[in-house]
């Protein structure tokens, strides 16, 4: 989730949080405020209404004391009125809106009205006024409806603001920062300077983590120069000494008698051989971590069926995919396919004139690789293809799979067949 | 003040339709009780309904507010105002009097105990009650410390009934009616009356000309014996002795 929808996500709870906490204590504040307006009104009832009351009770003006009655359940929230008379008449007046009042829910304010008669309190009856608290409760909760409704508004605006602020302010730009370094990621691309292209420059914290980057990424090129300058270097002089260690093999070899040992010889400055191709490889291109294996693998196979004593009779048949592989794996893969053409050369084609040799390495997934090898010699023995033998050579292939922690099978029918699937 | 005028030339208009086209007389009154009502059984309703009739007329009396009543006979919506004490006109310069008296009204003060009245400083320091608009009885009170207006004589009556009031002042023939109406045997009049007054009937000057029409059918009445007839009839039946 983008910071910027973080940014609103939170702005609403924030704005949330605070109504649910404000909203319950504003209307315990407006209920304490309309109860007090209506103790208010409760005096002022009592101050300007019960003399009245009281006049017309004593006149036994009950025509003019109904209207009183009828003018005092008009004030808010006083649902009835009665006055009780000296003689037990009930004159009651009920607020129009609730003709029905229950009664026993209301709060009741009593009052005796009482008229001064030749030095007497003369009891005319009393007053009683019935208070609906609920609805005034109920009216508060209402009132507080529109608040909240606005709180929301606002919550939704101002977090729809934020959200677009960021988005517009720093958002995108850290959007398109960030693709700039992801696609910048490789060494030749260090050089590029990022700029987040706005109309107008600002001295902000953008702008300080741009540069700051930016030069970074001009000092990780400087090192990154120095070190692949090193790296070609160290190649070089491992390609120099890996052609020392094969020629100083291949002295040897011209030096002795023994079939074996001249064998031995022979198959590790071979082995050596795909290493030296490596090195080379990786020494005389630019980048010197990694290499495609399109450039290495025929490079090599040519190297190998251009040294061995009838390979140029064989006709090679390679399809090889663009892949990218480091120098460790490019290691791995030049070992196994020297030993597999080794073995063709060496057992193979061994009454054949001419032989054929087929190398392919493609992407069979998103995940997978497939090697395969094939050759139309003699094949090999079913003991070779179960493990049990096949010397050196198919040790090695079998480390070599190993490492890739791939499937290996084999089939010696018709020629040698060799299929790897290993992940990359 | 233009629409005011014209509001009441249109008010006129309408009432001249409504009542200007025959032989009949409109006259005012305020009062609903045994003097007069609108069942036309009072007993001015009948003595002013004889009177007309011997004059040629036909006499229609309409109920009005008491405040609105001499107002509209004076701007001429009425024709005439049923029953007034002398001296209208002074106030009301469009009236005119009939100057043969339709009767005689006692102000009398009711009790529920027997008061030696004699006049109105013998009731000063009673608790007095009078019904709001009484001019006669509101005029002669004026500075009596125990004094309480009331809206009429339900509450004047019922206020004496309730032992809130020594006296209520009120005339003697529609107090007692209103007295037989409310059910109170109890209370009854202090002879004697506080003030008697002459009470007349009253016309619009249009009407000038019948004053004297009116006068004579009057005291017809009263020489040939049916004015006493239909006083009688129309009040005995109240009056305690």
């Amino acid at each position: 989730m983008s910071i910027a929808r973080r940014y609103t996500l939170y702005t609403l709870l924030l704005m949330l949080v605070l109504t649910a906490v404000f909203a319950p204590l504003m209307s315990l504040a407006s209920y304490r405020q309309e109860y007090r307006r209506v103790s208010e009104q409760i005096e002022q009832i009592e101050h300007s209404h019960i003399p009245a009351l009281v006049s017309s009770l004593w006149m036994t003006h009950y025509k003019l004391l109904q209207e009183q009655i009828e003018g005092i359940v008009e004030f808010p929230y006083i649902d009835q009125v009665e006055v009780i008379d000296d003689e037990g008449c009930l004159y009651s007046v009920n607020y129009r809106k609730n003709p029905t009042p229950q009664r026993e829910k209301m709060k009741k304010y009593r009052h005796t009205l009482t008229y001064e008669y030749r030095g007497e309190e003369i009891q005319l009856g009393k007053l009683i006024l019935y208070v609906n608290t609920r609805r005034l409760r109920s009216d508060v909760i209402k009132g507080q409806v529109p608040f909240l409704l606005y709180n929301l508004l606002v919550a939704l605006s101002l977090a729809v603001a934020v959200s677009f602020l960021f988005h517009m302010m720093v958002g995108r730009h850290l959007r398109r920062f960030a693709e700039f370094l992801q696609s910048s990621s490789d060494s030749s691309s260090l050089s590029r300077h990022f700029s987040y292209g706005r109309r107008k420059s600002y001295d902000d914290e953008l702008t300080q983590l741009a540069e700051a980057v930016n030069s970074m990424r001009q000092k990780l090129r400087g090192q990154f120069e120095e070190k692949e300058m090193l790296l070609r270097e160290v190649h070089h002089r491992i390609k120099n000494n890996i052609s020392s260690v094969q020629a100083l093999l291949k002295m040897q070899a011209d030096s002795i008698d023994n079939s074996d040992a001249l064998v031995a010889l022979d198959d590790a400055a071979s082995r050596l051989q795909s290493m030296m191709v490596l090195y080379d490889k990786l020494y005389r291109q630019g980048m010197v971590e990694s290499m495609s294996v399109a450039e290495y693998l025929p490079t090599l196979l040519h190297e190998i069926l251009g040294v061995f004593p009838g390979g140029k009779k064989v006709q090679l048949h390679t399809e090889i995919d663009n892949i990218l592989f480091d120098a460790q794996e490019l290691s791995y893969l030049g070992i196994m396919t020297n030993e597999l053409v080794t073995n063709s050369l060496k057992h193979g084609f061994l009454d054949q004139t001419e032989g054929h040799i087929s190398v392919v390495l493609r992407r069979q997934s998103e995940q997978k690789l497939e090697f395969i090898y094939r050759d139309d010699g003699v094949g090999v023995s079913d003991s070779v293809i179960s493990g049990e033998s096949g010397g050196l050579g198919f040790m090695l292939i079998r480390s070599m799979i190993d490492q890739f922690e791939g499937t290996f099978e084999i089939s010696g029918k018709q020629g040698i067949l060799v299929r790897i699937l290993f992940s990359h | 003040m233009k629409k005011t005028v014209c509001a009441v030339l249109m008010l006129l208009a309408v009432l001249s339709t409504l009542y200007g086209n025959d032989n009949k007389f409109y006259i005012s009154t305020s009062y609903k009780n045994l003097l007069s009502n609108p069942e036309k059984s009072g007993m001015l309703d009948r003595i002013m309904d004889e009177a007309f009739h011997r004059i040629g007329l036909e006499a229609e009396i309409v109920f009005t507010r008491t405040e609105k009543s001499l107002v509209d006979v004076n701007a001429g919506l009425l024709d005439g105002e049923l029953n007034r004490v002398a001296g209208m006109e002074e106030e009301y310069s469009n009236l005119v009097q009939v100057p043969e008296p339709n009767m005689t009204m006692h102000f009398v003060a009711f009790a529920k105990q027997d008061f030696q009245i004699d006049g109105w400083e013998s009731i000063r320091n009673l608790y007095i009650g009078i019904v709001k608009g009484w001019k006669i009885l509101e005029q002669n009170t004026t500075g009596f410390p125990h004094r309480s207006l009331v809206p009429s004589e339900t509450e004047l009556f019922t206020m004496l009934h309730k032992d809130r009031l020594d006296v209520a002042l009120y005339s003697k023939l529609t107090g007692y009616a209103a007295l037989e109406e409310m059910n109170y045997d109890e209370l009854f009049h202090l002879e004697p009356p506080l003030v008697s007054r002459k009470m007349y009937l009253y016309v619009h000057k249009s009407h000038a000309a019948l004053v004297p029409k009116i006068a004579d059918a009057l005291r017809s009445m009263k020489d040939d014996g049916s004015y006493q007839r239909i006083v009688s009839d129309s009040t005995d039946p109240y009056i305690k002795p």
